[in-house]
């Protein structure tokens, strides 16, 4: 096959790999976006950031679907103060592992581990201290509403975003109710 | 910069400013209502989600060290978001006296000059009680630990028609169930001619030539000309518009009046300086207890967002009413951490542990809510960037009152052979409150009624003291804690106010 020179910016290269190197560029941008699938989403993802952060949920809500392609979303999304706070939580989850137990990634460690991670990290020192329990409230609160998947469901705590029609009282209702003080509902 | 003109000026599309929209509507005056926030479409805009970012799109909170007020920057204001709770204060709230003795309410007012505006209200909105086979899970297991120690309980009355009982109130009701604001009297005012414009931030008050012009002075056309301006700022654009006006009825809310008040004292050099004083906010206290293994389960997700039970069993002893709380997961992790008392330590907030105690969340735990006749003793005030600072002193009877009606709420728990859940408030953010705080939705008083500007801002009549012509009848008008949720008093005292000045003004335009 004819090799075709393609100019892309000042470099001349081979047009198979221009193309080739664009596809790449783009599905792996198209995959971060499309994980997140929102926009306000800082684009600098570093390869395992977001499995560390992962590890760090299901660390402080075990339960969770560590593979959840959104469920990290919170710590990206530029409407959250965290954001800024991302990268230092990430290096110093991976910084502590090492230190504690000589293990690097911190995913690779059991859950016992993992939480003593972060209890150490929690001990830290003011700013530490700050960053983690930012961390662990954002965490929860994206566990527990659901909000990172789009039933926004949570098993943990069977809550549903959407009202699902269940029975919402007991048929003996009567025997629950006491003796009252209004005719109506209104105290005098 | 444009003008416009218009013979009503309403400030405030919430509860104290639909009512004078609607009446002076109907009236036949042209009529104009101007909301902060943003326009709200009931059956487009509304959303059951728990996202903050839809959240805060009408919620704003005003913080201090021991107290946070909530409230919404939206059409409708607060209706749209409440639990349509709606009931009657009970008579010793409008009995209330400060510290030297004096009643905080004029004193021609009480319960029974109320009674009949609160039946107009309750009819505008539906208000009905819920029925006995509605009431929810988690109110019935209330009602069943209340009368295991032989306590009252009453079923609650609502806003509502043909309830979905969907337990999304709080996220605004996508079914146009819940009756807010939104569906009724707005609707109504602007089929009768009323217009009204959002995302407009009236900033200040000046008064025009003549306002002063009293209805036994003057000419007709003095008395019938336009007293003020309001200048206001689009919250989008920025584009500036003057209103010029012969009656204006402020009904920002307990926090917006006071702050529009406050920034333009310049031009209102008269103005009381009780502005922005005596903010009462219905002290609540909060805890949180696991169910007795005799109890069946409670359901914190399903059926309406309020639990359908109050109990009046203390009101006159302990000046509180108690209900169950069922807040949806957002509100919850938002705002406070638990831990099984006795059984975790207070870092058990994360991890395993706390995850086997929030597996009993949605049907083995309980929260009870007080509120309470708590005294006027918050303010708010203006800093030199515009925006309102808020102050609570920490009294030492507050905290007894808070200590005292935790101890009642932690008493119902235990005495039922249920175990008490430690219940940790955090900001936003996570940091834990260490320190005694009241949260509250339900704030009155920062321009209070009273029957002189030593004591008030506004006379009994809603009429700002020394500016005839500028009323105010939302919730910075009532004098003090109403125990109960606001909304009806505040809907009541708006038509009542309203019901006057319709007479008065009527008669003048026909003269």
């Amino acid at each position: 096959m004819e090799k075709k020179i393609v100019n892309t910016g000042s470099n001349k290269i081979n047009r198979r790999k221009a193309i080739t190197q664009l596809l790449l560029g783009s599905a792996g941008v198209a995959t971060c976006f499309s994980s997140f699938g929102f926009a306000g989403i800082n684009s600098s993802v570093t390869p395992n950031e977001k499995w560390v952060l992962a590890a760090f949920m299901e660390t402080i809500v075990p339960g969770l679907d560590k593979n959840h392609p959104k469920l990290t979303r919170v710590f990206y999304d530029t409407f959250y103060q965290f954001v800024k706070y991302r990268k230092t939580l990430v290096k110093d989850l991976l910084n502590r592992s090492k230190k504690l137990f000589n293990e690097n990634t911190f995913i690779q460690l059991p859950r016992v581990k993992r939480e003593e991670v972060v209890q150490r990290a929690l001990q830290a020192g003011l700013i530490k201290n700050k960053i983690y329990k930012g961390a662990i409230y954002l965490s929860q609160i994206m566990a527990y509403t659901g909000l990172f998947n789009s039933e926004g469901f949570c098993s943990i705590i069977d809550f549903k975003a959407e009202y699902n029609f269940e029975s919402t009282t007991y048929q003996n209702y009567k025997d629950f109710l006491g003796k009252n003080l209004t005719f109506n509902g209104n105290y005098a | 910069m444009k003008t416009k003109f218009s013979d009503v000026l309403i400030i405030g599309s919430g509860f104290g400013g639909a009512v004078p929209a609607l009446r002076f509507a109907k009236a036949g005056f042209q009529t104009t209502i101007l909301d902060k926030g943003p326009a709200i479409d009931p059956y487009k805009d509304f959303v059951q989600t728990q996202d903050p970012k839809y959240i805060f799109k009408y919620l704003k909170i005003i913080k201090s060290r021991n107290l946070s007020l909530n409230y919404v920057e939206g059409e409708g204001g607060g209706s749209g978001f409440y639990e349509c709770v709606t009931l009657r204060s009970p008579s010793i709230t409008f009995d209330q006296r400060d510290c030297t003795g004096r009643k905080l309410w004029p004193a021609n007012l009480d319960r029974k000059s109320f009674d009949p505006f609160y039946d107009i209200g309750e009819k505008m909105m539906n208000v009905h009680q819920i029925h006995e086979k509605q009431v929810p899970k988690s109110g019935l297991i209330f009602s069943s630990l209340m009368k295991n120690l032989g306590y009252s309980v009453d079923r609650a009355r609502y806003a509502v028609k043909n309830c979905m009982n969907c337990g999304r109130c709080i996220t605004g009701c996508i079914y146009g169930a819940k009756q807010s604001l939104l569906v009724n009297y707005l609707p109504t005012a602007i089929d009768a001619g009323a217009k009204l414009e959002s995302n407009l931030d009236a900033v200040s008050i000046k008064p025009l030539p003549g306002y002063q012009s009293f209805l036994d002075k003057g000419s007709n056309e003095q008395k019938w000309g336009f007293k003020y301006q309001v200048l206001c700022k689009n919250s989008t654009s920025g584009e500036q518009i003057t209103f010029l006006t012969k009656i204006l009825f402020l009904a920002g809310g307990t926090i917006g009046t006071p702050k529009m008040l406050l920034a333009s004292r310049r031009y209102l050099p008269d103005l009381s300086d009780e502005v922005g004083n005596n903010i009462a906010f219905n002290g609540s206290v909060k805890i949180a207890g696991l169910l007795p293994k005799w109890s069946p389960d409670a359901d914190l997700f399903t059926g309406r967002s309020h639990p359908g039970i109050v109990s009046y069993q203390f009101v006159n002893t302990n000046k509180v009413m108690i209900s169950t709380a069922k807040p949806l997961p957002l509100q919850l992790f938002g705002s406070a951490r638990l831990t099984l008392k006795d059984e975790m330590t207070k870092n058990d907030y994360w991890g395993a542990k706390h995850v086997k105690l929030m597996k009993m969340l949605r049907r083995r735990i309980i929260f009870l809510v007080a509120h309470g006749m708590t005294p006027p003793s918050a303010k708010v005030s203006l800093g030199m960037d515009g925006n309102l600072k808020l102050h609570l002193k920490m009294t030492d009877n507050l905290k007894t009152y808070y200590d005292s009606t935790k101890q009642l709420l932690e008493s119902i728990i235990t005495r039922n052979g249920g175990r008490l859940i430690n219940v940790d408030f955090q900001k936003l953010g996570g940091s834990v409150i260490n320190h005694t705080h009241f949260t509250s939705s339900h704030q009155v008083g920062s321009c209070r009624m009273a029957d002189s500007k030593k004591n008030g801002v506004v006379d009994s009549n809603g009429e700002l003291f020394d500016y005839p012509g500028i009323f105010i009848t939302d919730g910075s008008a009532i004098p003090g804690s109403t125990i109960v949720n606001v909304s009806l008093t505040i809907l009541a005292n708006a038509e009542r106010i309203t019901s006057e000045a319709v007479k008065r003004y009527s008669k003048l335009k026909s003269a």
